[in-house]
């Protein structure tokens, strides 16, 4: 049989001129942005002694302090989890007024869609600024933080994942003449409830790492430590830090694979 | 109850499903002209129809899930008002749909899925749980589950059954509702033809037995002439067979399907 190589599908999609020149302009910015940052290896490679001598002076690190360091690293998770819990429930009731088509008042739902979108856009650091200023140096700020940081984070993927599910289980309900809360308890929660473990696990994660640099503005937890012995120059304590920090991020993101494991691949 | 204007009932009547010249487009596309549709106490009707027909929209029509065009639907005397939510509620307690597909909510439990049935005349946030439901409903709705079949499958987890399974743990769910009229949209559609033919079976015996009127559509001519009395037979939106399942034979019916 003879090929017929002319009744071919092109390989390529046609694209005009235009999407070329701006794939052209994207490496060029990319360019012009990297030496505006000052992104070069000479830079890094002067700078590799430095990072030498710091490290050098980290090791080994000083366990002296390790009961009050433990006390604080246990405040930042103590933070994290309340602050996460908290912020997860508040996520949740917004999340039923920013879905689409579920919103019991649906005048409410853009509202509370700009609400969750404007607690996401400002960063945890400055709600800690915030909220230190208002009420003062200590953990309240710090968990309140999260709360605020949570709920925006969470509502979001809270809201996306109600509208995503197969809507036919809340059709049939619907049509037996159920109340709209009714049929958000009854098959829209048993429906997102893994996106729902998996997001308030991402939360947790999420809040540990934050609760820790919080520490930083004075919001509570072992961020201050860090900061105190930076300052004073301390380095040997400062590694004792990282690894305290460490550890913890590490459980956590283990416990959460695990709960994840269990309840979500099943 | 609400207040009914005297429009909204309609007394002394024969008929459980009384449409009238019912209409209804898409898009300029008009699917249902001038409906008009009568259903006794206790019937067992088959509406038959090509793919596109109308019958589903038809059917979504009766059950108050899209909008009315034109035209009148009472149920059980009452008329069908979808301005009011509460008066929707109303008109939706002595109908029970059955779906294509068996539409169980998923990841609970099969009882509470059962329970969800009498959420209408009963909307208590204690039955949005099996566990949390009183012991009166829990017992009845496992009764609904005998008559499936299906007891001891209370606590398991509707994602574990069947297609077959699933579909009766839909048929427990709408026998809980205590309906007139059960309305079933193509309901063995995705099954085999063996389980298939159990759950019309099914649901004919347990319709027949309750005094409840069926109303379901099919591809199965089979099932239209064994499970009903009357056929119905809809094209291009209109009814062009109205007849006794006895008299349905293969000439009139080549002619319906024929393009």
């Amino acid at each position: 049989m003879k090929n017929n190589y002319r009744d071919l599908p092109p390989r390529w999609d046609k694209t005009n001129n235009l999407v070329y020149f701006s794939y052209l302009l994207v490496l060029l910015f990319f360019i012009w942005s990297s030496k505006q940052v000052g992104l070069s290896p000479l830079e890094f490679l002067k700078g590799v002694p430095y990072m030498i001598r710091l490290l050098s002076e980290m090791l080994p690190p000083n366990f002296s302090r390790i009961f009050p360091l433990l006390k604080s690293i246990l405040e930042t998770l103590q933070i994290a989890f309340v602050g996460t819990f908290v912020g997860i429930l508040g996520g949740f009731s917004l999340a039923i007024f920013a879905a689409k088509e579920l919103s019991p008042i649906p005048k409410l739902y853009k509202i509370s869609r700009g609400l969750i979108a404007f607690l996401r856009t400002i960063p945890d650091l400055i709600w800690a600024i915030f909220f230190v200023a208002t009420i003062g140096l200590g953990t309240s700020a710090g968990t309140l933080t999260i709360i605020v940081d949570t709920i925006g984070f969470s509502g979001r993927f809270f809201a996306e994942a109600m509208e995503e599910i197969e809507k036919k289980p809340q059709k049939a309900l619907e049509a037996i003449g159920i109340s709209k809360i009714a049929i958000i308890f009854c098959a829209v929660l048993p429906e997102v409830l893994p996106s729902f473990i998996n997001t308030s696990l991402f939360s947790l994660e999420k809040a540990v790492r934050s609760s820790v640099v919080l520490g930083l503005v004075g919001a509570g937890g072992i961020g201050i430590e860090l900061k105190v012995a930076m300052e004073m120059f301390n380095y040997d304590q400062a590694s004792t830090i990282l690894i305290l920090i460490f550890i913890l991020v590490i459980i956590v993101e283990q416990l959460s694979v695990n709960i994840r494991n269990k309840y979500i691949n099943n | 109850m609400e207040k009914f204007t005297k429009s909204s009932i309609l007394r002394d009547s024969h008929e459980i499903l009384k449409v009238t010249n019912l209409s209804k487009s898409f898009k300029n596309k008009k699917v249902l002209r001038e409906i008009n549709l009568n259903v006794s106490y206790g019937e067992s009707v088959a509406l038959i129809g090509s793919n596109g027909s109308g019958k589903s929209t038809l059917i979504k029509c009766l059950l108050g899930l899209t909008n009315i065009e034109k035209g009148e639907i009472y149920t059980n005397q009452i008329r069908l008002n979808m301005k009011n939510n509460n008066l929707l509620k109303f008109y939706r307690r002595d109908i029970a749909f059955i779906w294509q597909t068996h539409n169980l909510v998923p990841r609970l439990s099969v009882l509470s899925n059962v329970i969800h049935g009498s959420l209408n005349s009963h909307p208590n946030p204690r039955l949005w749980y099996q566990a949390f439901a009183p012991s009166e409903i829990r017992s009845r709705a496992l009764n609904c589950l005998d008559q499936v079949g299906l007891k001891n499958f209370a606590k398991n987890n509707v994602n574990t059954l069947s297609g077959g399974e699933s579909q009766r743990v839909a048929i427990a769910r709408a026998l809980m509702q205590k309906p007139k009229l059960m309305i079933a949209d193509e309901p063995v559609a995705s099954l085999d033809p063996k389980v298939g033919i159990e759950v019309m079976n099914l649901l004919k015996d347990l319709t027949l037995k309750q005094g409840i009127t069926l109303f379901f559509t099919t591809h199965d001519l089979k099932h239209a002439e064994h499970y009903a009395n009357r056929v119905i037979g809809l094209k291009d939106g209109v009814i062009k067979i109205n007849i006794k399942s006895k008299e349905l034979n293969e000439l009139d019916v080549n002619e319906f399907y024929a393009a």
